[in-house]
This record gives C-alpha cells, structure tokens and sequence, in this order.
C-alpha cells in the first residue's frame, strides 16, 4: 500500500484506497485491507463516480485531509464514506439527500464516523439548508438531475469559498436521452466556464455508462 | 452594532466585522438591539462558521434534526407502495412453490391434483382434508390411482408445505384489503377512476402521489413502458409506446385497436385530475370524472 499523488488516496496494484476512519466497520460491500495496523477500504471506481475519474486520469479534486466539504445526492453514501476518510477527523462533510430512503442509510453511515453532517434537503433549494452548514472548501454533485448543472451553479455561489473546488457529475440521460452525450457534455461546460474555470473534465465511460465529472475552480 | 443568527447548532451573535462574539442556545434576550444580517452579510457569516470548534456540533445537531425528519416523512403513500410491490412478489413466489407442490403432491395422488384448476382451492383442500377423503370425493379407489404409497414423514413434508401456500394465500387477500382500504381513504378520486388494482400499480411506480401530481398527463400515460419509449427516443425509427400500465384498464381494453392510443390519453388526462383533486384533498367527484370519461367516447 502506497500514497498516491493526491493526499489521503492510497494506491495497491490498480486499486485505491482510503484510510477506513471507522476500522471494522463496512459502508457498502468493499474490502478491507490492514496493512502495518492501518485499515484502508478500497474505493470501487464502478460504484462511485469519484474514483472513476480519478482512475480515468482526474489530476485532483480538490478534496484533502481538513476540508469542509458540501455533497449533494449523497444518496446511502457510498462515495461520501470514502470523502469523509479523506477529509478525516479534522474536516467535516456535509451530505444532502432528498429522498427519506436513503437518508436513513445515510444517517447511520453518519453516526459511525463522526465527520458526516447528513441533511434532509433538496439541493435546488439552497436556502432551506443555508443555517445548516457553513461555506465550503468544495462542493461535489452528483443528483442526476434535468437541471444538474443550474443546481449546482446556484449551490457554489451560495456557499463555495473563492479559490474552492467544485466537482459535478453529469448523467446524460437524466439531461436529454434524445441527445448525444458529448453534446450535453459540450453544453455543460460552456455554462459552467461561464462561471468558474474548469480545470479537468473527465469522460467515465465503461466505469459508467455516458457520465462525465466537472473538476472547477471557484474564482 | 450586533447581529443575530440562527444556526442549527444555536444561537450565533456577530459584531459589525462578523466576527463570532459568542455562540450557544437562547443567547439573543441576553443582548439588546440585535440586528437581522441582510443577504449580503450572509456570506461573511456562512465563513465565520467555518470554525472548527463548531463542526463536532454541526454533526451531531445535523444528525439530530436529519432523524426527526425522516421520522417524519412517513406518509400513507409509502404504506400504500410496500402493499402494493408486496403483492406483485406475493404473486410471483406463490406461484413458484404452488407449481412445485403440486408436482411433488401429484406423485402421491395425480387425480386430485388434475381435478382442481383453482390453486387456491386445491392448497386450501389438501391443507385440511384428509387423502382418502378427497379420493372419496373424486371417485377414485386407491388401488385404482397412479399415486405411489409414500410415507408417513414424506405425506407431512408435503402437507407443511401445502399449509405455508394457504397461508400466503391468506396473507395476498389481507395484503389486498388493506392496500385498497388505504388507496379509498387517501385517493377516493383515483380509484373510481383507475379502479384500485390499477390506482396503486400508478402508485407504485411514481413512488409517492405527490410525483404523480407533479407529472403531465403524457408521463401518466405512459408508466410502465418506459423501456418502448427509451427505444423510442434514441432511436426514431422503433414506434413511440401509446400506453403502459393503463392498458390494462378496461376502457382501453374494450376500445378498438386503433383508438386505444387515444383512450389511453384521455384516460391519463382524467387519472392526472383525480388524482390532484385527491392529493390536494378537493371534493370527491369521481363518477363524475369517470361518466364525462365514457362519454365522451360514446358520442
Ligand atoms: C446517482 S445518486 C448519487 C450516488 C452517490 N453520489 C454515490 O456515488 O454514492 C443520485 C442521488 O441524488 C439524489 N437527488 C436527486 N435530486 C436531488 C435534489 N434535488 N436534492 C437532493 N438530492 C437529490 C437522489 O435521491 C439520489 O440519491
């Protein structure tokens, strides 16, 4: 087991990892793996569009050990378990879902580690949850959505910090299913360079089918 | 000047720089003339927050008031839902074990088996009749059938499974009660309209019926053909779906081939009324819904 390039990532063979901030304890079906006394989980790029950009070549993500970080369509939280082992004890990650279902995962995901703020919440209503949190180093989104990326958008103005990341995946069908991806893809980043700088755009076909992820810089 | 701000972790009061002056629960009697921020101030604020110190009670205060509201989310519709899916599952896993029971019985008395249609009936009357009696029943003389003498332990294997069979038999009809109960008393409209088996599976598939008043009466026509209409939309050339689970319905049903796509639409318009009226709790008029509905074909 080895650091990667980005801080809190480890790297076996042609897996990641991240440190299990809750040892013992599984969030999903993935392994654990103890190596010299520390237990790391590995993070499956087929499950969680994070790490398949990262796998697919993402050079960052703005994410590291101290951030505060705002997930929205944290959904039973797979990716937000491996987000809040990066972040670490130091740094917090708040977790958006709407749908109750899934947030009753979310919360006991929560209770487990210590660093997790789930909320019940839409996320195109960024004001019903504003006294909720507080600004943020980075913003990932993932809601599959019509209007993924206005959402987004509206959520980095309200709460992203100037200089701070944000990661938005694009699902192509839940945009058009009559249009070409790359097109919808094409579309997304000239709204969000409007905006932001985007710094990486990451394509995660096979890991999943017709999806992109949006690496921006807040200016 | 001083600022008050309500935060989920409490009471928050900032001086004019927006810096934190103290933080704790009903902290704003303790200071007078505390001004609201405005919307520009609320950046400044939203930063201030990001103090450490404060993050082990965002978690927790977070995670207290996320299990109130899933605690609350609970409305009649999710009920109705696990009713109506466990019904389809009833469904498929009797009929499974129906066909295997009636396999492994017939070893042991063919006759009755093939004498019964009703797989209800049949589990019912092996569950609680004796065998010789139901030979009795069919005229059969034992020395006559082509059922093997099986054993005492092997009879019982069969039979305990005979009397689980009855019993999810028991649990579908309970199941279909109360599914129909709940849909009249929350969606007196829909039901008249799509009648309940139909009613629930709309249900069933927008997930609550709030999403279904949300959705155009073009959506509603089409649950449950979302494969054909995915066909459809990436590819023109494979014909757009006219209907899905309403076809089921007996006024598409009865229409002619060619006008069911159109009963299908009119038949969503009306279910998209009945079913607003409903959820927003408006006077029940659904034989009115339903007559206009039949009528207008009628002409
Ligand atoms: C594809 S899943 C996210 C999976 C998750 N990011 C992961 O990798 O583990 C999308 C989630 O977004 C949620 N969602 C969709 N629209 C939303 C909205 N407007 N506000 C909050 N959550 C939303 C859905 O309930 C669903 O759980």
């Amino acid at each position: 087991m080895k650091a990667s390039k980005l801080q809190g990532v480890y790297e076996e063979g042609r897996s990641l990892y991240t440190q299990n901030l809750a040892p013992g304890i599984r969030v999903y079906d993935e392994a654990l793996v103890t190596v010299k006394g520390i237990e790391y989980r590995e993070w499956n790029p087929t499950k969680s569009k994070l790490a398949a950009a990262l796998v697919k070549g993402m050079p960052q993500m703005g994410i590291k050990p101290g951030s505060i970080v705002l997930y929205l369509g944290a959904s039973t939280g797979t990716t937000v378990s491996h987000v809040s082992d990066i972040v670490g004890k130091e740094g917090i990650v708040f977790a958006l879902d709407f749908a109750p279902r899934v947030v009753r995962d979310l919360v006991f995901v929560a209770e487990q580690r210590g660093n997790i703020a789930p909320i019940l919440g839409d996320a195109a209503q960024p004001k019903t949850y504003a006294h909720r949190i507080c600004a943020v180093d980075v913003v990932y989104q993932d809601v599959a959505q019509k209007d993924q990326a206005g959402i987004f958008i509206k959520n980095c103005r309200e709460f992203l910090m100037p200089g701070g990341f944000g990661l938005l995946a694009i699902k192509a069908r839940s945009v058009d299913i009559a249009k070409k991806p790359k097109q919808i893809f094409r579309e997304v980043r000239d709204q969000l360079a409007k905006e932001f700088t985007v710094v990486d755009y990451r394509e995660l076909d096979p890991l999943e089918k017709d999806h992109c992820l949006f690496l921006c810089k807040n200016r | 000047m001083k600022y008050q701000y309500s935060s989920i972790i409490g009471d928050v009061v900032f001086d004019n720089q927006f810096h934190v002056v103290e933080q704790g629960h009903n902290l704003f009697k303790k200071y007078p003339n505390l001004q609201e921020p405005d919307e520009h101030h609320k950046v400044k604020i939203q930063m201030a927050m990001r103090d450490k110190k404060f993050f082990a009670a965002f978690v927790k205060d977070n995670i207290a008031q996320t299990k109130q509201d899933v605690k609350r989310s609970v409305i009649p519709d999710n009920h109705i839902v696990h009713a109506v899916n466990l019904l389809e599952e009833l469904d498929t896993l009797i009929n499974t074990i129906v066909k295997r029971l009636r396999e492994w019985y017939e070893l042991w008395n063919p006759e009755f088996s093939k004498s019964i249609q009703s797989h209800e009936k049949f589990c019912e009357l092996i569950a609680i009749k004796k065998n010789e009696d139901l030979l009795k029943e069919i005229n059969i003389d034992r020395k006559h059938s082509m059922g093997a003498e099986i054993s005492p332990k092997d009879q019982d294997a069969i039979l305990q499974l005979a009397r689980r069979c009855r019993d999810l038999y028991t649990l579908r009809s309970s199941t279909q009660s109360y599914a129909e109960s709940l849909l009249q008393e929350n969606y007196p409209n829909l039901c008249t309209v799509a009648g309940s088996a139909i009613a629930g599976k709309l249900l069933g598939h927008a997930g609550t019926g709030r999403r279904l008043v949300m959705m155009p009466a073009s959506t509603i026509q089409l649950l449950g053909a979302e494969k054909a209409l995915f066909r459809h939309m990436r590819n023109k050339r494979s014909p757009p779906p006219k209907y899905g689970l309403l076809f089921q319905h007996p006024f598409v049903q009865s229409a002619r081939k060619s006008e069911q796509g159109k009963h299908a639409r009119a038949l969503a318009d009306k279910l998209s009324m009945a079913v607003k009226i409903d959820y927003f709790k408006g006077v029940y008029c659904g034989d009115r819904l339903k007559k206009e509905l039949e009528e207008k074909f009628n002409k």
